[in-house]
């Protein structure tokens, strides 16, 4: 019985792997942008009544399709300073695991959805763009024991996202920029000098935001909010909910306080820890998630690292 | 009239709730697409089968809710289905100049602001699209979850 369990889970991977592999892309995005993002609670169109300049905009009133475009920015800095790791398996797994992800989390839908791809670094560390572009390091990957801790880190870093983590450290004029400056404005009508500062302004968003990243990190407060949440994501989908706390025992061994990535961006895994634990305390789902099968498809995608 | 009183409360109380479940939308609400594609299902569900794929901007109308899911028909072609409410927002006033105009814009915006990032910093958003262009159709995402005995936790 369970070797009939094992040879399915192995044609599933087998077929899941050939059908990525056969699945046509999608069509070119000549129209590769924004549109409006809200949070799940906020179903009027925030472009919807023009954004005069100078006007303070919040995140949760930017415009999906304007989180995109600077998430497709922040994602270019991004990956001017990390070179990603093409690895073909590893990557579609990540992606089917992470859209699973994504569909339970609170915001499963974005202007063109959630996109996952792994960084060639050994650094600890895990990024999230507000368009949906997630990125873990192959360092991260290496701390993870099996698909459920790999859920963990994933669910946390979509929480992220779904809660505007990120573009709550923008400043509310520099967002407002973006979106008054073109509110009105059919793009083909855009004067060079609208342009230039339009590029200014997502520029310098795109920098506030890398800078959270990469240097200052979220609020103690957000990485706690994305931990709490994620661990409820793990549970809802049948996953061991404690594989946050034990990835981040794992981490609290691996880092070193002074080193870049997460020691310098995130609050002390203890302190993490300690605050999931409450958490956990309320779960009461038993995993259904096959251990022996995600392990195995865990070690077959990402054994390469 | 005394005994009206709580009966008008309840039903102010459960339309409300049931509004604020379905994304504060109602049967006969007009709404638009506001992202770039999205699928209408069959049934209520990131699992169901995808029987249109709706545009940006394309206009529907609401027959109906179940959580956080809409029943619509589009107008042209008439197709019904399903949709996640998150996907679309109250429609406004077409006939707004301003309106025209952010439609229009939401579309190429993107493209031309890019080309002049990359002209100022030489920063190379092909990269981008190359980690875009994966994607988890609805096939390869139910297998995924069933061999590994997981399910979605859709809220």
């Amino acid at each position: 019985m369970r070797h009939q369990a094992l040879m399915y889970a192995l044609t599933a991977a087998a077929i899941l792997i050939l059908a990525t592999a056969c699945a046509s892309p999608p069509e070119p995005t000549d129209d590769a942008s924004p549109a409006p993002e809200q949070s799940t609670n906020q179903r009027t169109e925030p472009s919807a009544a023009p954004i005069e300049d100078g006007d303070s905009v919040g995140p949760s009133e930017l415009p999906l399709g304007r989180q995109y475009t600077i998430g497709r920015t922040v994602a270019a800095l991004l990956l001017s300073k990390y070179p990603i790791y093409r690895d073909r398996l590893a990557t579609e797994y990540l992606n089917a695991l992470g859209t699973a992800i994504a569909l339970s989390s609170p915001k499963p839908i974005l202007f063109t959805g959630y996109r996952f791809a792994i960084l060639d670094s050994d650094e600890i560390n895990a990024f999230a763009t507000p368009g949906g572009h997630i990125f873990l390091t192959r360092g991260i990957i290496s701390l993870a024991r099996g698909e459920a801790e790999l859920a963990a880190i994933l669910a946390h870093e979509i929480c992220h996202v779904a809660f505007s983590h990120g573009l709550q450290s923008v400043r509310t004029d520099a967002l407002a920029a973006i979106t008054g400056e073109i509110g009105s404005t059919p793009p083909d009508a855009l004067s060079e000098a609208q342009l230039s500062r339009l590029a200014d302004a997502l520029e310098q968003i795109a920098a506030d935001l890398l800078d959270t990243l990469v240097g200052s990190g979220y609020a103690s407060e957000d990485d706690f909010e994305a931990d709490v949440a994620a661990t409820r994501i793990l549970a809802k989908m049948g996953y061991d909910p404690r594989a946050l706390v034990r990835v981040l025992e794992r981490m609290e061994l691996a880092l070193d306080p002074d080193g870049p990535g997460f020691a310098r961006t995130h609050p002390e895994p203890l302190i993490r820890r300690q605050m999931i634990e409450s958490t956990l305390q309320s779960l009461e789902a038993e995993p259904s998630a096959d251990a022996e099968i995600t392990e195995l498809r865990f070690d077959a995608a990402m054994g390469v690292l | 009239m005394r005994c009206l009183l709580p009966l008008a409360i309840l039903f102010i109380v459960a339309t409300t709730l049931g509004s604020a479940e379905s994304g504060g939308f109602d049967p006969g609400d007009s709404v638009t697409v506001v992202v770039r594609r999205i699928e209408l299902r069959s049934e209520p569900g990131f699992l169901a089968e995808v029987v249109d794929l709706l545009e940006y901007r394309s206009s529907l109308h609401v027959r109906g809710s179940q959580g956080l899911w809409l029943h619509v028909a589009s107008e042209s072609p008439v197709r019904e289905g399903w949709i996640h409410a998150d996907a679309v927002s109250s429609t406004i006033d077409a006939g707004s100049p301003g309106v025209t105009g952010i439609a229009t814009a939401e579309v190429g915006i993107s493209r031309r602001v890019e080309a002049e990032l990359h002209r100022r910093t030489a920063l190379d958003f092909s990269i981008v699209d190359e980690v875009e262009r994966l994607q988890v159709d609805v096939g390869q995402l139910a297998l995924f979850l069933t061999s590994g005995g997981i399910t979605l936790g859709e809220e």
